[in-house]
């Protein structure tokens, strides 16, 4: 086994920036501070290992030095090999938390990075908590040092793709710990997802190309949380949105909330601007390339690279790709036809722009946050299975959230809850509801 | 033919004339060329090692910035160059240090002020 590495980071001259923007966004992240104020003397981590792999943000920072708080020793890598912002990773290095991420690594170095966390200083003791975004941590520990497992106690899982993956791996029989689903809390899916990309995916664009949006035909690829947050950031900029469905009730959602749906080979000659939202793979094919019309921007704010064929592109046509600027290339297809790719096909909001806003990412965490205490503090009572915090934690998130933006809530009295059959504290809605 | 014209002469042709002694016009020359020539050799040699020096400091210095990397590297910071596999497409620049991981390593570079790429052999 090779050396222990306290930290690597691009620059740790940055740290005291990051410091600056962390504190700014800990006034922005009220779920995470709340937590903070109210397990920061109990101390319900204590004794769990976390290694954490998830976008190395300023937000991300907030969140792992809320685990800190809570008594955790917490080890980090991004899950993105773009979108690792340096002065947030420098200020947690700075800070003495071992860190392993900065923006623009390779992807044997992304590996390298995440195999660093699962081992805490210099005596190298091995995790005992997972808390992962999109699956990778997981997989490395579950494929390659499966020797680990045993002293799991569970994981938490931030995305779709990663949830897919888990639910893969309970089919298959493969799962050996519990794990929480949080990307499905509504407090994080529908908020994170939805409000986060409809504040970014513009923010993005505009960044990378400046653009502009209003007039432009914009084809949003999907239309789950990500897609319905993508889409209405684009129509909030004047863009003509139209979205490609394989679901019929998101379909008919897109179709009554005003957009064209219709099929990629449909939309793609007029296309002024190409997002994908899927989750899936091979949305932005060969095929669809070669139909695209000239300076066409198409970017990703889904998981992976492989929503667009960056492959194939690569491959066909990697010979006449420029560099406009970093993570903006220029590939001139056969027909002179040149096409703007964004990020290499990765998170465009991350890797163009600076991702979801504290507010937002601060849901998102909260119930991260929880999933950890909860699979620490009572593992037992789960088996080898996907679960979903329950709904009064879900409640509890978006009531930490309130008070900061001056919400008054009303309160049920003794007859309306009896009507209702409730519980005057909640939870208000059923398991089902779909909000 | 005449008689030598004394003037002429190198060497005394009187019993009253003084000691004639020739320089040695051959030796000097012959001290002088070789003399000469060591100069040109050691100069020739420490333009032909700067050269090579310089040709080194360029192959490097191309090598590095046509590496794969997708940071903007630092002023004054230490970069570490990999090749991942025969092809030379395949090299990376890094800031993983050679003793932290087992990758093919060429050598440790530091980017200077004018941002040259000096290697520092880490």
């Amino acid at each position: 086994m090779s050396k222990y590495v306290e930290y690597k980071v691009k620059d740790i001259n940055l740290a005291e920036w990051g410091r600056r923007e962390i504190k700014l966004a800990e006034a922005e992240m009220p779920g995470l501070m709340s937590l903070r104020k109210e397990f920061g003397k109990s101390k319900p981590l204590s004794g769990a290992r976390i290694a954490g792999c998830l976008h190395m943000t300023i937000q991300t920072a907030v969140l792992i030095e809320t685990l800190i708080e809570l008594g955790a020793d917490v080890t980090w890598s991004s899950c993105n090999i773009f979108s690792t912002q340096d002065h947030a990773a420098a200020a947690i290095a700075a800070a003495g938390i071992p860190v392993y991420a900065w923006k623009g690594m390779n992807e044997d170095e992304f590996d390298w990075c995440i195999e660093q966390t699962l081992f805490f200083g210099e005596d190298k003791k091995p995790l005992n908590m997972i808390l992962d975004d999109g699956g990778d941590l997981t997989n490395m520990v579950l494929d390659k040092f499966p020797e680990l497992v045993n002293n799991i106690k569970g994981l938490s899982e931030e995305t779709t793709t990663g949830v897919h993956r888990l639910y893969d791996r309970v089919k298959n029989g493969t799962l050996p710990l519990p794990a929480i689903n949080v990307n499905d809390s509504v407090t994080k899916s529908k908020f994170d997802n939805k409000y986060g990309c409809k504040e970014s995916a513009v923010d993005a664009i505009r960044r990378a190309t400046d653009v502009m949006l209003a007039g432009k035909r914009v084809v949003v690829a999907g239309y789950g949380d990500v897609g319905k947050g993508t889409a209405a950031s684009f129509s909030g900029a004047g863009s003509i949105v139209s979205v490609t469905e394989i679901d019929p009730i998101c379909a008919l959602q897109a179709s009554m909330d005003g957009y064209e749906v219709k099929k990629m080979s449909t939309l793609i000659p007029n296309a002024d601007i190409i997002i994908t939202t899927t989750g899936n793979r091979d949305i932005v094919s060969k095929e669809a390339f070669l139909a695209m019309k000239d300076k066409t921007i198409v970017c990703n704010i889904g998981h992976f690279d492989n929503e667009i064929d960056m492959a194939w592109l690569n491959e066909n046509y990697g010979h006449s790709k420029e560099e406009i600027k970093p993570q903006v290339d220029k590939y001139t297809l056969e027909n002179n036809t040149d096409i703007i790719v964004l990020a290499e096909g990765r998170l465009v909001n991350l890797g163009c722009a600076t991702g979801h806003p504290s507010f937002v990412m601060s849901n998102s965490f909260t119930n991260q946050t929880l999933a950890q205490i909860e699979l620490w503090t009572n593992s037992k009572s789960y088996k080898n299975d996907v679960y979903m915090l329950p709904k009064y934690l879900d409640e509890k998130v978006a009531m930490l959230h309130l008070d900061a933006l001056g919400v008054e809530l009303e309160k049920l009295n003794k007859t309306q809850s009896d009507y209702l059959g409730l519980k005057i504290e909640g939870p208000f809605k059923p398991e089902h509801y779909r909000y | 033919m005449g008689e030598k014209k004394k003037n002429l002469l190198k060497y005394a042709g009187d019993i009253s004339s003084p000691v004639i002694k020739q320089d040695d016009v051959k030796k000097w020359e012959s001290d002088s060329i070789k003399s000469v020539n060591d100069h040109f050799s050691q100069k020739f040699n420490e333009i032909k090692n700067e050269y090579s020096k310089l040709i080194d400091e360029f192959k490097w210095n191309d090598l590095v910035y046509k590496s794969n990397y997708s940071f903007k590297p630092i002023q004054g910071k230490t970069y570490h160059l990999y090749q991942k596999d025969d092809n030379e497409n395949s090299l990376f620049l890094s800031i993983i240090g050679p003793e932290d991981w087992n990758m093919n390593y060429i050598g440790s570079f530091k980017l200077m002020s004018n941002n040259k790429w000096e290697k520092t052999d880490e």
